[in-house]
This record gives C-alpha cells, structure tokens and sequence, in this order.
C-alpha cells in the first residue's frame, strides 16, 4: 500500500498562533544569545521593508518561495507530496541557463520566453520520472522526488564543471558564463517590483481561477481530496497524479529560471539555499490556497531579508530566520494546538 | 420484591455538544430477555456501552442487583456479571474454540495454560447452556453463526449474569437466527438477563419479553411485547407511521440493459472474491442480490462499476463492452448510477462540501458547462433543487457533507446518483446504517425508477429488503451465484438455505 498523501486542512487561526509562538520562541534564542530583542527586531523590519532596497530584497526573496509554493501547492492539491521542487528547479535553471548563454542573437521578447520554456520543460521531465513511477509501479513519490533531488544537485555540478566551467575563475567556484543580456528579465528603473514578482502574482491569480473555476481544477481537488472517490466519480486519479506532477515540476523549473534570469545571471553550482523546502513550508502554511500561497511568501520573504539584514548590522545569524521558520512549521503541525480551537467538534455520538 | 438486574437511572452521555443519552431510566429484570430498539443512532449502543464500564465520562447513577456501581474500565463490569457481544467479535482465529473461550481468565498448570482443562470446562459449560459446539476445532473454521458461539461462552465463562448482545443477528442467516433465538431463550431460563440491541423488529416479536424504545438519545417508549405489534414498535421509534410495503406497478422486463458474463475477480487482499458470475439485468425490473455478508457482495457491485479489476469474464452495459483505461467513467458514460456501499470512503469525499459531492458525478454534464470553466452558478441551482426534491435537510450546499446524519447522506447520494437519469442504478446497501423514516423514502425512489423502465442491481444483506423490492432474486455465497428464484416463489426459508451454501436437492 502507498502512502496516500492528504493535507490537512490548517485554520487561520491556528497558524496564526503558530506564528506568534515561533516568534516568541524566536525571542527567546535572541536573549539567550546576549542580543537586544528590540534592536533584533527593528533590524529585521528595517531590513524587509525599511527602504527601497529593503524591499527590493524582500520582493527578490518572495518572489521565490512564490513560484516554489505554487509548484508544491499544485502537487498537494493533487494528493502527491512532491518533495522534489529543489531538483526540479535544479533542472530548470541549468537548462534556462544554457538556452541563455548560447542562443545568442535572439531578441529579448523571444529569447526570455524560450529560456523559461527550457526551464519548465527541464522541469517537467525532472518531475514526470517520480510520477510514472508512482502510477505503473505504485513507488512511494515523496522517497523518489526526494532523492532525485540529489541526482539533480550534483548532476548539474558536474555538467558545470565538466562541460559549461567558464573561464577565468578560481578553481573553487563552479560557474557558467553569464546569460546573454537579452535572456535577462527586464528592470524596471528604481521600483522594487521585479519581473519575476509580476509573474508569480499573474501566477497566483491562474492559480486561483484554475482551482476554483475551472473542470480540471475540480477533478484535481477531487482526486486530492479522497481518491477512492474520485475514481467511483468516473476520475481517472493517475491522469490527475500525472499532470500534477508534471504542472508542479513546470513551475518549479521555472523558479528555477526565473531566479537565473531575474537574480543571479549564471549558474553557480548549488546556488539555491533550500527555495524547494521553503516553498513547501509556504504551501503547507498557505493551505495550498491560492491567497494563501501569496500571503506566506510575502511573510517568508520578509523573515528571510530581515534576517540578511541582521546578520549584515547586528552580527546575528541568519540561522535564526531558519530556526523561526522551523519552529513555526512545528506548531502548526503538532496537532495538540487544536486545543486552543474550541469551535472544534468532538468526536460525535454515533452508534 | 426481587431485585432488578439492571437499574439504570438519569444516565446522561454527551460527546461534545451532542447529547447521546439524554437523562435515560433503563430497567431490566433477571430473567427476561429484554429489547432495546431503536434506529440508528437512537443511542441505544452507547447507553449499553456505559453499563458495560466502556464510557466512564456519564451523569446518573446505575445499580446492578441493586448494589450501586461505578465503572472505570469494561473490567470492573465483567467482575459484576456483565457481558458483552460486540457487532465484530473479538476472536484469535488461529486458535481453537477452548483456547479462545478462556483466553479472558486461563486456567495454568505448571505456569502454562492448561489446554485439557480448557477443553474440559469450554464442554462443561457447553452442554449446560445446550450450545454445541467442537472444543478443538479452529475459530478460523467455524461459520460466522459458531463464532458468535464462541463469543457468548466467553462471555459466560467469565461469569457473565447480565448479557448484552449488540446487533447479533446482522452477520447470521435466517436459520442461524433461529437457532440464536433458541440460545436465548434457554439462557433466560436459566435466570440470566438478555438485552437484546437491535432495529429488527420481527426479532423482538420473536424473543423478548419487554422492550424499551430509544428515540434520539431518550427513551420513548417501555411495553411489554405482548401487547405490541411491529407496528407500533415502528411507530415508536420513527414518532409517526411508517409504510415499507411498497406498491409496484407489474413486472414487465424488458430489453436487457447489464449482462455479465463469468466474471470473476479478487478482493483488495488478493483473494477471490467473485467467481464465475453471470446473469443479466433488464429494463423494468429489480434483481435482488441476496446474501450473509462477506460472500462477496460489495467486490461484485465494484466489479460491475469498474472499480475493481476483472481476472475473468466481460460486462456489457446497453450491449457495449466496459472496458479500457477509465471502466467508472465509461460506465457512467453508457448510463450507470451507482449507490456504494461505502458512502463513506468511497460514495462520498468527507473533506468536499455538499455542492462539489453532487457535482462530482455529473460535472461533465453540458448543463455546468461554461466553456472550458464549470458554471458553478448553475450547479448551485441545480443542487439545491435536487436537495429540495429529495427532501435532503441540509444547511448550506456549502457545508461539508460530513455535516449530514447517515440518512440525509445517503438520500443526497441517491439525489446525485438520479440526477443522470441512470439507465442502470447499482443499489448496494443503499439503506446501511440509515433511519427506518429514509429508507421508506429510498425504498420508494428504487420501485419509481424501476417503473420508469430502468433497470435496477440491488445488493442487500437484509432479506426483508430484497423480499420487498426484488423482481428476481439472486443469491450469493463465496463469490458465486447458487441459486436464482422469482419473487413469487421465494421464501424466506429457501432464500436461508441458500445463503448458507445448501442447495436445495432436486
């Protein structure tokens, strides 16, 4: 028997609470480490949305754990726990990437669509493995998308290193040429709001319609919700396990490509500080709802600058975001938290 | 004046905000066997779960031979006479009747326990109480009837005065109750106080001495059966008259609409579960797939709907072969509706609200279509139309269907499921665990689909149900079909014989 992967549905107010908790817990490893609790914290709000640059950093982080969160919430909406965003996103970048380096002498409004294109075909395909695996051979898709996270990791090191090393570098950095500039996303001016926030909003919003509108979008609820049902229902569930996977890793490669072109400009091997777990954690905290999604980006994308920010002045690790992240993540899903919850019903009276 | 066996006063249990037992007085003497009835959901199970030290968390007070009790745990019940025997028994199966009788309290010798003594003392207690039964055979050899056996000389064996007997005769066959009956009957001659848990009423007529109605957590009503018939205990526990005799239009069959040709398959364990089915279904009729529960039935109606894989055989639906990558769905396509008999996990998602669970069967239809969108305006009308038309009490479609009682439920399924108009609906188990009030209304909406023409599989493990709705009646034991009578010719009797796997001699 598999795994049957269901979410469980989180109360506002529950996260709520988790949040206020990891922050208080959060305090308390300030104080234990000899800091001023309040500068800690004025650092960390000047930090995400103090000044322009501030937000900048914030929109940059955000943007991010967005795309990654819409790529997990899709695979949870699905019923499958796909833990492989992080090698998806791997493949993404490193295909966006080269489509960038050496498609030289296309326009702007071709060249920047085609690399994201490569991005969330590489995605795709990284995902459709796990995927068909699962539905012709039953094989547990957390422990495949898991560990192919790690084939991806080291597989697009070594393609660096091996093949794409550019020139000129110490030897200790694995990196690629820069893109051409026209497989870079548009700047605009002095305003924070990067391209790649203006398309994970746009994605957020398909997002929404795809799941409250659309008959895709119901039979992908369905299958998620009971896929016992779903199939009485007439619901092909391996369809619907399929093309989730497969949309989820689309969008992952595409974070993949979008933090290459918007943020980084090559591929440096192992560039991503875990984006694929984070956005699992905004899903999780979002309830895998479209406004959900949006709104715990933006929290973890404030924590993530502001911790930055702190390091850089107050000389406190960024760990610390980390640790209040954790945290947070732990409370909402210790179940013990429903205590607190007294619309909830006990168990009913039946016979 | 002799003492009471059981005495029960003000006994309140809630569940959060659900009252279960609201304030309940339950009396019952030595000597007698004594019914408690109710529908589903009455409340009858959990007042008895309290008396048996089950639930601790209640109001009120209890006397048992007019000592006052408190229990903390099912043990301190059983050191004061009270036994219990659950719906699904609690038995090893790998070992033998002896072993599973004294496994409570064992006798030891030299620090083991004492298999010869066993046996001694399961005979003993065997031929006192007129329960025959082999000592040494294996529980995983007995019928389901001899099981229920074992269950009760466990219960006597460790002292029990006071018997409780949840839903017996649920699993057992006509003759199996019979001879049920006949153990009761003894035990209470023999002084001991039965109360007998059940919604059946022919058995209360049958066996008891009184009867105390549960409705919604309250008793309603305390006779002496003498002076009842079935149907005002029925009026009793419903609060109004309740009609289950239905009235349907002649038989005509028409032109076939399911044809299953040897079909076999296995359950989700592996093991055969259907073998060799073959019989058609046709316009205008029922077929009543008649059976003791667990020979098969629900794999047969999974089988039939596509849900579960065929090892053998071919099913036609309106001629056409089912069968390609999504069976349900190609079903469903050629006319199928399909009431499951576990509306639960499978006829229901839990976690949907009560829009998205109509929706689910019919969201492909062009009347929620609105491009490439479903037009969710639309299917709110179209719901709560159905929902008024079947009389579902609900309060928003937008609630969780888990916010239903058992009945409301499954009349929302049975609302779903006709909303396509099926030309074959699959009943299994369609009035499972639901109140006598909704399956009159579910009885009547099966014989007005049948006198529409359409074609209709019951599968029921009532036998009064398939008595009152079928045309013909099939009957199933261990996966096959061993006998098929006409409405006209069948009886309870032969039907019984036939569910235990005895073919008639001809």
């Amino acid at each position: 028997m598999n795994f049957e992967f269901r979410q469980r549905k989180i109360k506002p107010s529950i996260i709520a609470l988790s949040i206020c908790i990891g922050l208080v817990l959060g305090t308390v490893f300030v104080l234990l480490g000899g800091y001023n609790v309040l500068e800690v914290y004025s650092y960390l709000i000047r930090g995400s949305l103090g000044s322009v640059s501030a937000l900048s950093s914030t929109i940059r982080w955000t943007t991010a754990f967005l795309l990654c969160g819409i790529a997990s919430g899709i695979a949870f909406k699905g019923g499958m726990f796909n833990m492989g965003t992080e090698g998806q996103l791997y493949m993404g970048a490193i295909s966006a990437t080269l489509v960038g380096i050496y498609c030289k002498g296309l326009p702007a409004i071709a060249h920047i669509p085609l690399c994201m294109l490569a991005g969330m075909v590489a995605g795709a395909i990284w995902a459709s493995i796990p995927a068909l695996l699962r539905v012709y051979w039953n094989t547990s898709e957390i422990v495949v998308t898991l560990m192919m996270n790690y084939i991806a990791i080291n597989f697009t090191s070594f393609l660096v290193k091996e093949y794409f090393l550019t020139t000129g570098v110490f030897g200790d950095s694995l990196t690629t040429d820069e893109l051409a500039a026209t497989a870079r996303f548009p700047v605009f001016g002095g305003s924070p709001i990067s391209f790649g926030f203006i398309l994970g909003t746009l994605l957020i919003i398909a997002y929404i319609l795809f799941f409250t509108k659309s008959k895709r979008g119901f039979e992908i609820k369905v299958s998620g919700v009971n896929p016992d049902f779903a199939k009485f229902s007439g619901i092909s569930v391996n369809k619907v396990r399929i093309s989730v996977m497969l949309m989820s890793g689309m969008v992952a490669g595409l974070a993949g490509a979008a933090e290459i072109m918007g943020v980084q400009g090559r591929f440096l091997s192992g560039f991503s500080p875990d984006f694929g777990t984070s956005g699992m954690l905004v899903a999780l905290l979002g309830n895998s709802s479209g406004i959900g999604i949006y709104i715990s980006a933006i929290f973890m994308g404030i924590l993530k600058a502001g911790s930055l920010t702190l390091e850089r002045s107050a000389g406190v690790s960024r760990a610390l975001a980390v640790v209040i992240q954790a945290l947070i993540i732990c409370f909402v899903s210790v179940k013990t938290l429903k205590v607190f919850d007294f619309k909830k019903k006990e168990g009913s009276g039946k016979e | 004046m002799t003492k009471l066996a059981v005495d029960m006063q003000q006994i309140t249990v809630r569940f959060g905000k659900v009252i279960a037992n609201n304030e309940v007085d339950f009396q019952a003497e030595w000597g007698e066997v004594h019914g408690l009835v109710g529908e589903n959901g009455a409340g009858k199970t959990t007042l008895m779960r309290v008396l048996y030290g089950m639930y601790t968390h209640h109001e009120g007070t209890m006397l048992i031979n007019g000592e006052k009790v408190a229990f903390s745990s099912p043990k301190d019940a059983i050191s004061k006479g009270i036994g219990m025997v659950h719906q699904h028994f609690s038995l090893v199966p790998s070992m033998t009747v002896a072993e599973n009788v004294v496994i409570g309290r064992p006798p030891y010798k030299k620090g083991l326990i004492d298999l010869k003594k066993s046996e001694q003392i399961v005979a003993q207690l065997s031929a006192e109480y007129g329960l025959e039964i082999d000592p040494k055979m294996r529980v995983s050899d007995l019928t389901v009837g001899l099981q229920q056996r074992v269950e009760i000389l466990k219960a006597l064996y460790l002292g029990a005065e006071i018997l409780i007997m949840d839903e017996p005769t649920a699993v057992l066959t006509p003759q199996e109750i019979k001879q049920l009956m006949e153990t009761l009957r003894s035990l209470k001659e023999k002084g001991k106080c039965i109360i007998l848990i059940t919604h059946k009423l022919a058995e209360v007529r049958m066996v008891t001495d009184r009867i105390t109605v549960m409705r919604a957590g309250v008793v309603t009503a305390r006779v002496n059966t003498a002076d009842t018939d079935e149907k005002k205990i029925a009026m009793m526990m419903v609060g109004r008259e309740v009609i289950l005799e239905v009235d349907k239009q002649p038989f005509h069959p028409g032109e076939t609409v399911l044809s299953l040709k040897n079909i076999s398959c296995f359950d989700r364990m592996g093991l055969p579960a259907v073998r060799d089915v073959s019989f058609d279904v046709h316009r205008g009729e029922v077929v009543g797939i008649a059976g003791v529960q667990g020979n098969g039935q629900s794999e047969l109606a999974d089988a039939v709907a596509g849900l579960l894989p065929l090892s053998h055989g071919e099913v036609f639906l309106n001629g056409k072969l089912m069968s390609g990558g999504n069976v349900p769905l190609l079903c469903r396509e050629n006319g199928m509706g399909h009431i499951h008999d576990d509306r639960i996990h499978v006829g229901s998602a839990a976690d949907l609200s009560i829009r998205d669970n109509f929706l689910a069967a019919m969201y492909r239809s062009d009347a929620v279509k609105k491009g490439p969108f479903l037009d969710y305006s639309k299917a709110n009308e179209i719901v709560e139309e159905n929902v008024k038309k079947y009389k579902v009490k609900i309060g928003k479609i937008t609630d969780e269907i888990s916010s239903l009682s058992g009945g409301n439920m499954q009349k929302l399924i049975i609302a779903r499921e006709m909303y396509m108009q099926p030309r074959l609906l699959i009943a299994s188990q369609p009035t499972r665990g639901v109140d006598i009030g909704a399956t009159e209304f579910i009885y009547q909406q099966i014989i007005h689909h049948r006198d529409q023409g359409n074609a209709v599989l019951l599968i029921s493990n009532e036998l009064s149900e398939i008595l009152a709705l079928s045309d013909r009646i099939l009957v199933i034991y261990k996966g096959s079909i061993i006998g098929e009578l006409d409405r006209a010719q069948a009886t309870e009797d032969k039907i019984g014989l036939l569910m235990a796997g005895i073919r008639p001699e001809t």
